[in-house]
């Protein structure tokens, strides 16, 4: 610090900067905090600089603690609670605001930097995607620039450069650093976890339930719901990309939930087929549900199948979380047992008597339940249904009634729904499942995007031959669903045919080709990201430390490692640097400097102040035998050093008679 | 053009015997189209030698007695009344000349020092509020007595910058001395001096001596000297003060027939250039000026 | 080689903001296992890490050269004019260059680029007469981030004189029985010695026409003459009518200064040294030294 750091007003190139980076940040926080805060803070950097420029800012102390407890007041209002993670963002985003509008001195300078910082913390707080990654990343640097143009007090106005470059300098000596840290740094175990009330989690998406209309929702978000490798290369076709979420045993109608199931899953598992391994990276979502390929055979470590075979996390999945996990589709169980049959033949409390007499026509043709399920299919393919996604609300006891015999429209959970429900009623034990279907390849990086948008439900039926078998109804009412892939896609090829209400998000669809690129370019390194550096917390610390055979190492030692690693970097850094700054010696000086070391020897010393035409004079006189030798030194040395274009062409005789120059007549 | 030089060298040191070195500085000096100050005890020479420089060298020159009541009008020149014109007329004083040798300079009033280091400093003159250019070149060969004798007006610190080198002649060692008791009549063979130079010839000399080549180490010595001088004193080197060594070693450095200038030419300069100019510390009173530049050649490296 | 002083480095005021943040951010990763905070704590944390060798190195091969530093009067400022030269080839950026224990003078320099010297002028007020040597100067720089400051020292053995304030209402002491202190400007026309002519201006005293030179023919000329001033001014301590000796000493730098500008020839007398007369700069030097260094 300077002596008087606080009369050091900030000059404009670091404030610059400085509102440069918090800029960065402000995209971070629209849409995931209350969208006033960042208007606020937005208007007080614009305010900042009108300010500036006349010299004024907030000085009124009544008036700051009025627009604090403004801004408190304004936080509380929105949040009602305190204990979330948005309330203290928001507050920090507002006080922030307010300090901006304050600041004038050195001390406030670096107080902004402080709340940069703490800016960039909450915004990961928030969200930890990739974009938010390259915010916070600028507006790192940014920081960490305003910083470097503060100490450099630099004069002229219109320096950018070099200060940016001393900044990537800093960030690029970092790195081994970070690095260093990011593999080796002890992961907090959470112990002092702090519970906040609502975990940041994407509120659209998959749920434990299925009550049609709510999908409707979902098939508009574009959002990541995971993201598929497959390490052994065999990626099934499109129409195989049954993601399994979960399994729905329990059913009211059109309201499915899991209920209370049958218990855990049995063991029964007949292998057959190709087995496909999946490695994936899910977003974090707030629940436990995890995917996998219709169906998984094992669970990863945290991961338990759930009844039907379905993978569930044992915690909650609050942040990015990569496992892998072996599918085969073709798998099938042998028998079915009896709490099973139980919970896959439980009715609806109420059922109309048209939905009965409906089964009944089917039920009394054959008894074979095959046929009853493709006397279904047919009924629902032949009956004027239609898939749209928009078909209004369903309620009421008579919903089922209401979707098969009146307004024949809807999608996935309605039909899928109605059909389990029916195949019931024939006494077919059925299910739902609930998941993704399809995905999008990323042909740069190889693996499939999965979105909100792609989900999907559909039935499982218990054939005695082939175990459970899917039965995907919506297929047979709208097959374009299975072979395009996405609901999104569906919406744009089926406009004319299916009026989309509500929809808004149509029109910003990717339209394909250039932008359709760069989305998957955008993606692959997002997916780097998610896939790479956000699973590496606690659990994948410790499998990586485990795999390069690490994991002895104590928390602490682990940290004298680092530091002695850092120290070792830092200190060659250091030497490295010294070096560099040193001049280069002048090599006729050198040679120069030998030839009187050579001469010292033998009793010529040369005194500091001694020119080297007096010097070769006096050399002479002492050493006779050499004086010819001397002269031709000396007036090589003159030439080189003192005389006006020397020819480097002197430089090697000259070289070569300080070489052979011994002092001893020869 | 050397042999110019070594002839009028040789010349000058005919008449003043036994002091070569000192007959070499004074001659560098002129070539280096600096002033010459020469200071020494009455009787060693002092005025033969400015007046041998100034008629080998081919060009006018005035002889001015500095006294206690000279006035500045008095070697400017004075406007007087002409009566058929009914005006004041300039008439030149004896300034104006190539060269002007000033006996005893530090007998003459603060004032009349004034105008004669004015009229060094600008090569001209103001009087009555008019300019009148001096020749060119033009030279100011000055003699004077050590300070603290009786009577006299010490020239200030800021105007004894002004000359170029100052000059001590000493007595004579005992050979020379004989040969001088021996010798002519050292007014005899002043009058008989021709002179060596003309106008032309001294002219190219000092374009060429500003010619000769100065190395960036030849240059760094030079700057660690000025830069030592004011670490140690006071009344530290001017820049100035670097011109003058600069060109002064220039002027050596053509005289022994070398087209650059080598540490040794600072050296061998050094005294003459820079005693004067450090003069008077405040804080080694005791101390000559001589002693004080003799320390820093000793002391400032050789790069 | 002058023995190079090892820049001292050590955390300034930001630091503990620094390590605040450190610890919210290891705090929000550690507790909500966020790696993308782990990363945030583990550049910000590099980055000032890596600013330890960039904070020691900027003050690596800057050579400070105080230049010796001219006299000054009490109470008016001593100006100490230095050379911050870079040995190195890299830029050095934000040096503040201050004398320790003297902090209202300091001098930022932005930027010394590699194998350049800048010059600085340091400025401080003098204190009381004497000698004083200062012992060292001190470079000081916070650059790059401010987090981590480095000190260093350059010992440097300059002295400086301080001479005592000129003070005073008394006038300069009368010597050879004239009051010359009055008569100073109505020396030069006054005296006995022919100086010379100058064109006659209405109104002055007739008596210096040169009628001869009338008679001649030319025009109206004044003829002047001067005095021959050969009365040398003593200034002695002890006849200097105050009490107080440091006001003595004032009213003599006071009157050597008034000696000076008016030309006269001065001598000084103190207890404990004498300065016989002259005059000339060496000589004004001498005698305010003498009075600063009195006891």
């Amino acid at each position: 610090m300077t002596p008087a750091s606080t009369s050091i007003l900030i000059p404009r190139q670091p404030l610059l900067w400085l509102s440069a980076a918090l800029l960065c940040l402000v995209p971070t926080f629209l849409g995931n905090i209350v969208v006033w805060a960042p208007l606020v803070f937005l208007c007080s950097l614009l305010a900042k600089f009108w300010m500036d420029r006349r010299d004024r800012r907030l000085r009124s102390l009544p008036l700051k603690v009025a627009l604090s407890l403004a801004a408190i007041g304004g936080v509380f209002a929105t949040y009602g609670s305190p204990r979330s993670v948005e309330f203290g963002v928001t507050l920090l985003v507002t006080l922030a605001s307010l300090k901006i509008l304050e600041s004038h001195n050195a001390k406030d300078f670096h107080v902004l930097i402080m709340v940069g910082w703490v800016l960039c913390l909450c915004a990961f707080l928030l969200a930890e995607d990739f974009g938010v990654a390259l915010c916070v990343l600028a507006a790192f640097v940014l920081l960490v620039g305003a910083l470097v143009q503060f100490h450099r007090h630099s004069g002229p106005a219109g320096t950018l450069w070099p200060p940016l470059v001393t900044t990537l300098k800093l960030l690029l000596q970092a790195l081994p650093i970070v690095a260093l840290l990011f593999f080796f740094f002890p992961r907090g175990g959470g112990a002092m976890q702090l519970q906040f009330l609502g975990q940041p989690s994407d509120s659209v998406g998959f749920s434990g339930k299925l009550s049609p209309g709510s999908v409707s929702s979902i098939a508009s978000s574009d959002d990541l719901a995971f993201r598929a490798e497959f390490p052994d290369g065999t990626i099934p076709s499109p129409r195989n990309l049954y993601w399994r979420g979960a399994v729905l045993w329990h059913g009211d109608g059109l309201n499915w939930d899991v209920g209370s199931g049958p218990g855990h899953a049995q063991a029964n598992q007949r292998r057959s087929g190709i087995a496909i391994r999946q490695r994936i990276t899910i977003e974090p979502h707030g629940g436990r549900w995890l995917f996998a390929l219709d169906r998984p055979l094992n669970a990863p470590p945290g991961i338990t199948l759930g009844p039907g075979r379905y993978l569930q996390s044992v915690r909650p999945i609050s942040s990015i979380r990569r496992y892998e996990v072996l599918s085969a589709p073709e798998a099938s169980e042998s028998n079915l047992n009896p709490r099973e049959r139980t919970a896959s033949l439980r009715l609806p409390s109420a059922l109309s008597p048209d939905v009965r007499a409906l089964v009944h026509t089917w039920t009394a043709t054959t008894p074979e339940p095959r046929a009853i399920v493709t006397a279904a299919l047919e009924f629902f393919r032949t009956k004027g249904f239609v898939y749209s996604l928009s078909p209004g609300h369903y309620v009421g006891v008579d919903a089922l009634d209401e979707l098969l015999f009146r307004r024949k429209s809807g999608f996935c959970e309605h039909y899928a729904a109605g059909f389990a429900t029916l195949m019931r009623v024939a006494g077919i034990p059925s299910r739902i499942v609930v998941g993704y279907l399809g995905g999008e390849f990323n042909q740069y990086g190889n693996y499939l995007v999965v979105r909100q948008s792609d989900a999907h439900a559909w039935c499982e039926v218990w054939l005695p031959e082939s175990g459970w078998t899917r039965v995907d109804p919506t297929s047979v009412i709208a097959p374009e669903r299975l072979y395009l892939g996405s609901l999104r896609d569906m919406q744009t090829t089926s406009v004319q045919r299916q009026p989309i209400a509500g929809s808004a998000r149509t029109s910003s669809l990717p339209p394909g080709g250039v932008l359709s690129e760069v989305r998957q370019a955008w993606d692959t390194v997002s997916y780097a990201w998610d896939s790479r550096v956000l699973p590496f917390d606690l659990e994948g610390q410790r499998e990586f430390l485990m795999a390069s055979g690490l994991e002895t190492i104590s928390g602490m030692s682990q940290l004298l490692w680092i530091a002695a690693a850092a120290a070792f970097l830092l200190g060659a850094y250091t030497l490295v640097s010294l070096r560099r700054s040193r001049t280069p010696r002048d090599a006729v000086r050198q040679l120069y400097e030998t030839f009187c070391r050579k001469a010292s020897r033998v009793g010529a010393t040369r005194s500091v102040t001694e020119g080297p035409a007096d010097f070769a004079q006096r050399a002479c006189a002492l050493l006779p035998g050499e004086a010819a030798r001397i002269q031709r030194i000396v007036s090589s040395y003159i030439a080189l050093r003192y005389a006006p274009n020397p020819s480097r062409s002197i430089v090697q005789t000259f070289a070569a008679d300080v070489d052979a120059f011994t002092g001893r007549s020869t | 053009m050397r042999d110019y030089i070594d002839a009028f060298t040789r010349q000058i040191g005919e008449v003043i015997v036994g002091k070569a070195e000192a007959v070499k500085l004074a001659v560098s000096c002129l070539l280096a189209r600096g002033h010459l100050l020469i200071e020494d005890i009455p009787g060693v020479g002092k005025t033969t030698l400015s007046q041998a420089l100034a008629r080998s060298l081919g060009v006018g020159f005035q002889r001015i007695q500095f006294t206690s009541d000279l006035l500045p009008a008095d070697i400017l020149g004075n406007s007087i009344f002409d009566r058929e014109q009914q005006r004041f007329t300039f008439h030149p004083g004896p300034l104006f000349s190539q060269v002007a040798l000033i006996d005893e300079v530090n007998r003459a009033t603060a004032k009349t020092q004034s105008a004669l280091l004015q009229a060094m400093e600008e090569n001209r003159i103001s009087a009555d509020g008019i300019t009148y250019d001096l020749p060119e070149p033009f030279f100011v060969i000055a003699t004077q007595n050590p300070q603290h004798q009786v009577g006299t007006f010490p020239l200030p610190e800021s105007q004894l910058d002004r000359f170029l080198m100052r000059i001590e002649l000493g007595v004579p060692d005992r050979a020379s001395e004989r040969a001088m008791l021996l010798g002519m009549d050292r007014r005899e063979i002043l009058k008989e001096l021709k002179p060596v130079f003309t106008m032309e010839t001294l002219r190219e000399i000092q374009a060429a001596v500003r010619k000769v080549h100065t190395s960036p180490a030849l240059l760094d010595y030079l700057q660690d000297l000025l830069d030592a001088s004011r670490q140690r004193h006071t009344t530290g080197l001017s820049p100035r003060a670097g011109l003058a060594l600069l060109h002064g070693s220039q002027s050596w450095a053509l005289m022994h027939g070398r087209d650059m200038v080598l540490p040794e030419d600072i050296q061998a300069v050094g005294i003459a250039v820079m005693a004067h100019r450090l003069g008077h510390d405040v804080r080694q009173p005791g101390e000559s000026g001589r002693t004080l530049a003799e320390a820093l050649l000793r002391t400032v490296p050789v790069p | 080689m002058k023995p190079r002083t090892l820049p001292l480095v050590y955390p300034t005021v930001v630091f503990g903001g620094l390590l605040f943040v450190l610890f919210a951010m290891w705090y929000a990763s550690a507790s909500q296992n966020n790696v993308a905070n782990y990363l945030l704590l583990f550049f910000t944390l590099a980055v000032f890490l890596v600013s330890i060798p960039h904070t020691l190195l900027n003050l690596n091969g800057l050579e400070v050269t105080v230049e010796s530093v001219k006299p000054a009067f009490a109470a008016k400022a001593v100006v100490v004019p230095m050379a911050v030269v870079n040995e190195s080839r890299h830029t050095r950026h934000g040096c503040l260059v201050t004398l320790p224990g003297r902090d209202e003078a300091g001098e930022l320099v932005n930027e010394i680029p590699g194998r350049k010297a800048v010059r600085v002028t340091l400025r401080f007020p003098a204190t009381a007469r004497g000698e004083y040597t200062l012992s060292e100067v001190q470079l000081h720089s916070s650059y790059p981030l401010g987090f981590l400051a480095a000190r260093r020292r350059v010992a440097t053995s300059q002295r400086y004189v301080v001479y005592p304030a000129p003070e005073g209402d008394a006038t300069l002491p009368v010597c050879g029985g004239n009051a010359l202190g009055a008569q100073l400007e109505s020396l030069a026309g006054e005296g006995d010695d022919y100086a010379g002519v100058r064109a006659y201006v209405p109104g002055e005293s007739q008596r210096h026409i040169d009628w001869k030179a009338v008679a001649r023919g030319q025009p109206l000329m004044t003829k002047q003459f001067t005095a021959e001033v050969d009365d040398v001014l003593r200034l002695d301590f002890d006849n200097v009518p105050l009490s107080n000796p440091e006001q003595r000493l004032s009213q003599l730098a006071l009157w050597v200064i008034e000696a000076e500008r008016a030309g006269r020839q001065y001598s000084l007398r103190l207890p404990s040294a004498e300065i016989p007369a002259a005059s000339g700069d060496a000589h004004y030097h001498r005698c305010l030294y003498a009075l600063a260094l009195f006891r």
